[in-house]
């Protein structure tokens, strides 16, 4: 019985061969659909690591010259700077306050790598005050924060997301061990990180990115080195407080630094406008993957229909000598699911050698596999759909008259 | 055997409303061999049609061996069609894409059935017919008369108790008509089956035990 079948399909291979093209690149247009989806949804459900709620991001414009800064100049900056952070913690509404060198949603990223037993691990870091953690809510899962008892130190003290830590040290316990910092200094003394706490997650890029390697070192809003740095402030405030504060802020921050020009926007309103830049190019992507979507199925329909009505004739034979209804569609279903078979196990082929070459940069390999699964499952849904109708109308009429049919 | 009481069928397209067959009452015996004549479109193949439960009456009923059987399922009705009755068309209606002897294991197909056992008894029936050779021929590779002879094997393949043919004939010249003609009543001779062929040609017609008439879906007694 199966053998007759699938005799029958070889034997029918240029009209099936056809179909299964069809089917193959359908099967390609839904897997780049469902994988795309899948990426984002995947990132979606994932931890964030931080919270934004009650934060606001003040962007500080310290008017810096274009050209070389005078010492006198940088002095005066980093006493500017410590003073605004003194100043601000006197108000009310500020429950906590840290200088940062960028901030989630931000759009500064600040990229490093170093070399792990002669390989290279790249990673996105941050200069952040010794506040960043409480007012963003990064929650520690090993170690402690950097803060004044590291003023001290002789070393410079850093924390790593688990992912970074993973990544250099494996399975070992990273706290107070130490790897290189990127570039030798002049004298050619190589500096290090010094482990002194892992936290969880650190998606500076927000709820759609994909997870990263990530530091944080410290700044201090008084040390010369790393004054300049801290362009932004992020600060948890009051909960309750309203957008009036706003101009309160910068009028308190303006009193401290005079020439100095501050832009405020609560970190939600960030986000809002991160997610839309990303969501635009989505959605018009997505409302094309829609269009191709509709342009596959009805292809597909119009080809399994033309297929399915085309052996009517033939269908009528088989019932004239003793097929039941059953028997014919499983026929159809069965035909349409070998070729069907086919087509998925080619592209599925194509599909992997993707990962393989690194083509697509960031998708897991589950991302993959769930998105082969999803698309072969929608292909052969869509499918038996589209034989669903053709095959019923094959059926419903009597013998005599399907013989007949033209 | 066969028995057909008060038939009417009516076929009905759009506007139009053909009455095919009007009160026809017939009795096929076991063994017979019985010729359907009349002109075009009086209703020759709605009648064996529905002797052969490729279709159902507007009204009436069709019995086999005494039981009523127009109203079976459709399940019950495929059994009917594969054990009981082989089919034979003017057009042939073999399966181009399927050998000789696929086309005629088509009806095995339906019956529980071992692959070597079908095989078997599909050349068997194709050597009855004289087309033992043309086994692994496509039909398109074989003239009208052996492609009809290819359609007898597969309507007899599964050792049925009727035989139906639509103007076997119709579609090739005289001299494999005969050839036609002397294969069925070879099979209504030697294996007792009974057989129902409609035809045009009176010298064929001649050649069986009754000829039954039809004109305007009527009979003609
Ligand atoms: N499926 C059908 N739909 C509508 N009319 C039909 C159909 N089949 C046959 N007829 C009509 O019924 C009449 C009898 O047809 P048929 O039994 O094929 O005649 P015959 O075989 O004697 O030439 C004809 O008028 C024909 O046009
Ligand atoms: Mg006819």
């Amino acid at each position: 019985m199966i053998r007759h079948y699938l005799k029958l399909i070889w034997n029918r291979k240029r009209s099936n061969l056809l179909i299964t093209v069809e089917i193959f690149f359908s099967f390609l247009v839904v897997f780049a659909v469902v994988a795309t989806a899948a990426y984002f949804a995947n990132n979606y459900r994932r931890p964030l690591g931080f919270r934004i709620d009650d934060v606001w991001v003040v962007n500080v414009d310290a008017k810096l010259p274009e050209s070389m800064v005078s010492e006198d100049d940088a002095v005066a900056v980093v006493e500017t700077r410590r003073q605004l952070h003194l100043a601000l913690r006197e108000l009310a509404e500020v429950r906590e306050l840290a200088g940062a060198y960028t901030v989630p949603y931000g759009n500064s990223r600040w990229m490093s790598s170093t070399k792990v037993d002669g390989r290279s691990v790249d990673y996105t870091m941050n200069g952040v005050t010794d506040g960043f953690a409480s007012v963003l809510g990064l929650s520690l899962v090993r170690g402690r924060w950097f803060g004044r008892d590291d003023d001290a130190a002789s070393w410079d003290p850093v924390a790593i997301n688990e992912q970074l830590a993973a990544a250099i040290f494996g399975a070992a316990d990273p706290i107070g061990r130490t790897f290189p910092q990127e570039e030798p200094e002049a004298g050619g003394k190589q500096r290090e990180w010094r482990v002194v706490g892992v936290f969880r997650e650190y998606r500076q890029d927000g709820e759609l990115a994909l997870p990263e390697n990530y530091m944080m070192i410290r700044a201090r809003p008084d040390s010369f080195e790393s004054g300049p740095a801290l362009g932004r402030l992020a600060i948890k405030v009051r909960p309750g407080t309203t957008a009036a504060f706003e101009e309160r802020l910068v009028r308190h921050m303006q009193a401290v630094a005079k020439n100095w020009s501050f832009e405020v926007k609560p970190a939600v309103e960030m986000r809002a406008e991160r997610l839309r830049n990303t969501l635009t190019p989505l959605i018009a992507g997505g409302i094309v993957a829609g269009f191709l979507l509709l342009m596959v199925a009805l292809g597909l329909t119009g080809v399994v229909w033309q297929s399915v009505t085309q052996r009517t004739r033939e269908f009528g034979l088989r019932r004239a000598k003793g097929a039941a209804i059953p028997d014919i569609r499983a026929q159809i279903l069965g035909e349409l699911l070998v070729m069907a078979t086919i087509a998925v196990l080619l592209g599925t082929a194509i599909v992997v050698q993707f990962p393989l070459l690194k083509l697509v940069a960031g998708v897991t390999a589950g991302v993959y596999a769930a998105s082969l699964v999803i698309s072969a499952l929608g292909i052969y849904l869509l499918i038996l759909t589209c034989a669903w109708y053709p095959s019923r109308m094959a059926t419903s009429i009597p013998p005599a008259e399907a013989l007949h049919y033209e | 055997m066969i028995r057909l009481e008060g038939i009417e069928k009516v076929y009905r397209t759009e506007r139009i409303e053909t009455v095919a067959l009007a009160d026809i009452n017939l009795e096929v015996r076991e063994g017979e061999f019985v010729s359907v004549m009349g002109p075009s479109g009086c209703g020759k193949s709605t009648l064996l049609n529905l002797i052969g439960l490729l279709d159902t009456p507007t009204s009436g009923s069709v019995h086999l061996d005494g039981t009523r059987i127009d109203s079976y399922q459709d399940k019950a009705l495929a059994r009917m069609r594969n054990r009981q009755i082989g089919f034979v068309f003017q057009t042939f209606h073999l399966i181009a894409d399927l050998s000789v002897v696929d086309n005629v294991e088509i009806p095995l197909l339906y019956r529980r059935m071992a692959a070597s056992e079908r095989r078997r008894r599909a050349i068997e029936a194709l050597d009855r017919v004289g087309l033992a050779s043309r086994v692994h021929h496509f039909p398109t590779q074989l003239s009208g008369g052996q492609q009809q002879r290819v359609a007898i094997a597969r309507a007899i393949v599964g050792n049925p108790r009727i035989l139906l043919a639509d103007e076997p004939t119709g579609n090739l010249d005289s001299q494999m008509g005969h050839e036609i003609m002397a294969i069925l009543k070879e099979l209504n001779s030697e294996l007792q089956t009974t057989v129902v062929m409609v035809t045009h040609d009176a010298r064929l017609a001649e050649q069986t035990t009754r000829i039954l008439r039809l004109i305007d879906g009527r009979q003609v007694n």
